[in-house]
């Protein structure tokens, strides 16, 4: 077991009087993103600190790379005085709530310290690619999202929030607004705004926790897109090996004469570790806002007709699906060598 | 330490390291992975110039702990290089300069940078030597050249901070007749007693074994990088063919990983899924793969908080 990060956190759970909110947990608390190296599976802890034990708290979810996200819980128009996380499934509409704990510097209860926002953006790396954060500095796990923001002018459909996981947009309308405590008295001791501060956390219950009845959906990876059974075919294509090599380091490709030869340098450049790293980060980033960004770079005219429902991933790709039958058989990528 | 610019992880890989030093202008050196903490083993890759452990650890637990293993050599730094560590991302840099810029003059060519670099820092306490370092537009250049390629993102400096797991990388060298741990992050090298070259290998493996034995297992992960003279310069002394063309071979490996590390892939990836987007579309099959597929990672998914092996 490898332990990535831990962060001080607690958990949020149905009020029992009002189903229709979430209210913190005050037991001390942190989250855990550990890596078990027998079953080679990354797993979501949320375990108590200092010692104490809580009956029905433990929480130890496995997580598969792609499928979740932890993400700042941010409904619009309401303000939240407490710093809320929410850990989805593009697979399920499940969601778990939790609070980050860590003191934040005397800032409005509800805002994130940029050690919050880094914190979140780690355990989110982590859990999107299976455990991988190495060769990221922690401002460019700051800067790499807010950058390639999308417009949200562009489409509403590809925004952030919808994006990220439909059910928050469509629940707007079901909101309570949460029990706000005043914040503006400034001589309340640590522990009194401690104590206000879990009190006045709370969020809409929706689809919180159960999970039971959760709607599940697919959904799209690079990695998975771009296996060795779907590319094998299409490295019969002339053509298209040379597009493919002229998009590699011309020190590999100078020598590379013939067919065979470029075959073998194809198969070892789609089997090593640095291409599936490239597939994996790529994918986080055509999720994590970075789809306009992607696109723009390459000239790939983003496809939103159909976006509502659809990951970044999937927009991509029907991008791409557009823009190769545009080009259509002109360029005789489908004549085989 | 702000103002140095900043400095990038690399990958702790033997033919990083190596392609690493060569840039730096170090010839006749390489670094081997050593898969054995055994004493004879090290010894066939002799001359050993050091040994670099690297090792992954929770921060916080053996910050600035006085040695439970050696003793600081508070005089040290007067008769050799040692820097104290400024940037954590430099410290593999540093842990490879410390076995090089301590090595005979005789054994190792470490270059006119580097002969120059030791030069100015000759004399200088250790705090600034490790400020020096951090400093060098050469050193960090050659490093960050190494970096994994990462397009979305510009560059910038990673602090530790509390709550971080931390590689530390560790040198141990024979210096003026002493077996020393080389550790940026201690106030000055510690003496592990007596040692000649010759005995270095013997020597070295059972500091390391104490040290790895420090810790609960499964509580840290480490790797060994072996300090030895170019081992096809190696090969041809000893008239060995096929070592020479094994060698040759694996710098031809180096050499394509190192390219790729450095690649930015997104281009690459954009035709290669056009291609395989136009397979389907002609072949009529894209709505049905399209669809497999998610069905495919959502069964993953759904296995995978179950429990179940997933694949």
């Amino acid at each position: 077991m490898e332990t990535k990060i831990k962060v001080k956190a607690g958990r949020c759970f149905p009020d029992p009087n009002n189903p229709r909110r979430i209210t913190p947990s005050d037991v001390p608390g942190e989250i855990q993103i550990v890596f078990s190296r027998d079953e080679e599976l990354l797993h979501f802890k949320w375990v108590p600190r200092s010692g104490r034990t809580v009956e029905g708290e433990e929480f130890d979810l496995i997580v598969f790379p792609g499928d979740a996200s932890f993400v700042r819980y941010d409904p619009d128009g309401i303000q939240l005085d407490g710093r809320i996380l929410v850990l989805k499934f593009l697979s399920s509409d499940q969601r778990h709530f939790f609070w980050f704990q860590k003191l934040n510097n005397g800032l409005e209860p509800g805002l994130f310290t940029s050690q919050d926002t880094l914190d979140m953006r780690k355990i989110d790396r982590l859990i999107q690619t299976g455990g991988d954060l190495e060769g990221l500095t922690d401002e460019q796990l700051l800067a790499d999202v807010t950058q390639m923001e999308l417009d949200d002018d562009a489409s509403p459909s590809a925004g952030e929030s919808s994006r990220r996981g439909g059910a928050d947009g469509g629940r707007a309308s079901d909101f309570e607004p949460p029990t706000t405590i005043p914040s503006g008295n400034k001589s309340q001791s640590q522990s009194e705004m401690l104590e206000a501060l879990i009190r006045g956390i709370s969020v809409p219950q929706g689809a919180a926790a159960a999970g039971g009845s959760s709607q599940q959906r697919g959904f799209l990876t690079l990695p998975s897109l771009l296996q060795p059974s779907a590319i094998s075919t299409v490295l019969e294509l002339k053509p298209l090996r040379q597009k493919l090599l002229s998009n590699l380091p011309p020190a590999l490709t100078a020598d590379v004469k013939s067919e065979y030869e470029e075959k073998e340098l194809l198969r070892r450049v789609l089997h090593s570790p640095q291409f599936s790293q490239a597939t994996a980060m790529l994918t986080v980033a055509l999720r994590e806002g970075g789809l306009r960004g992607v696109a723009d770079s390459l000239g790939v005219k983003l496809d939103l007709a159909n976006a509502g429902a659809q990951g970044g991933v999937e927009i991509f790709v029907d991008s791409v699906k557009k823009e190769a039958e545009k080009e259509g058989d002109d360029d005789g990528d489908t004549a085989m060598s | 330490m702000a103002e140095s610019g900043g400095w990038h992880t690399i990958e702790s890989d033997a033919g990083v390291f190596t392609y690493l030093i060569e840039s730096l202008g170090v010839q006749g050196v390489q670094f081997e992975e050593l898969i054995a903490l055994e004493a004879d083993y090290l010894k066939q890759l002799s001359p050993v110039h050091g040994v670099i452990f690297l090792f992954k650890y929770q921060m916080g637990k053996n910050r600035s702990e006085a040695p439970i293993d050696g003793a600081h050599d508070m005089d040290a730094p007067n008769h050799m290089f040692f820097a104290n560590q400024t940037i954590q991302n430099a410290c593999a840099t540093q842990a490879i300069l410390s076995v090089l810029l301590n090595a005979d003059k005789e054994q190792v060519d470490i270059g006119d940078s580097l002969r120059e670099f030791k030069e100015f820092t000759d004399g200088f306490p250790s705090d600034l030597r490790g400020e020096a370092l951090s400093n060098s537009d050469l050193i960090r250049d050659v490093h960050n050249s190494f970096s994994r390629s990462s397009p979305f993102v510009d560059e910038g400096t990673r602090q530790a901070t509390e709550e971080d797991d931390l590689y530390h990388f560790i040198a141990y060298t024979p210096v003026n007749g002493v077996l020393y741990e080389i550790d940026g992050l201690q106030p000055a090298p510690i003496s592990h007693g007596k040692c000649s070259p010759d005995e270095f290998c013997d020597k070295v493996i059972p500091v390391i074994h104490r040290r790895v034995e420090r810790y609960p297992p499964g509580e840290i992960r480490f790797n060994l990088m072996a300090v030895v003279q170019d081992l096809r310069v190696k090969a041809v002394e000893i008239g060995d063919e096929d070592m020479l063309a094994r060698e040759e071979q694996k710098r031809k490996e180096w050499e394509i990983e190192n390219e790729l590390r450095r690649h930015n892939f997104v281009g690459f990836i954009h035709e290669l899924l056009k291609g395989v987007v136009k397979e389907k579309v002609k072949a009529g099959t894209y709505d049905d793969w399209i669809k497999q597929t998610k069905d495919a990672n959502l069964q993953k998914a759904i296995a995978a908080r179950k429990g179940e092996p997933v694949d």
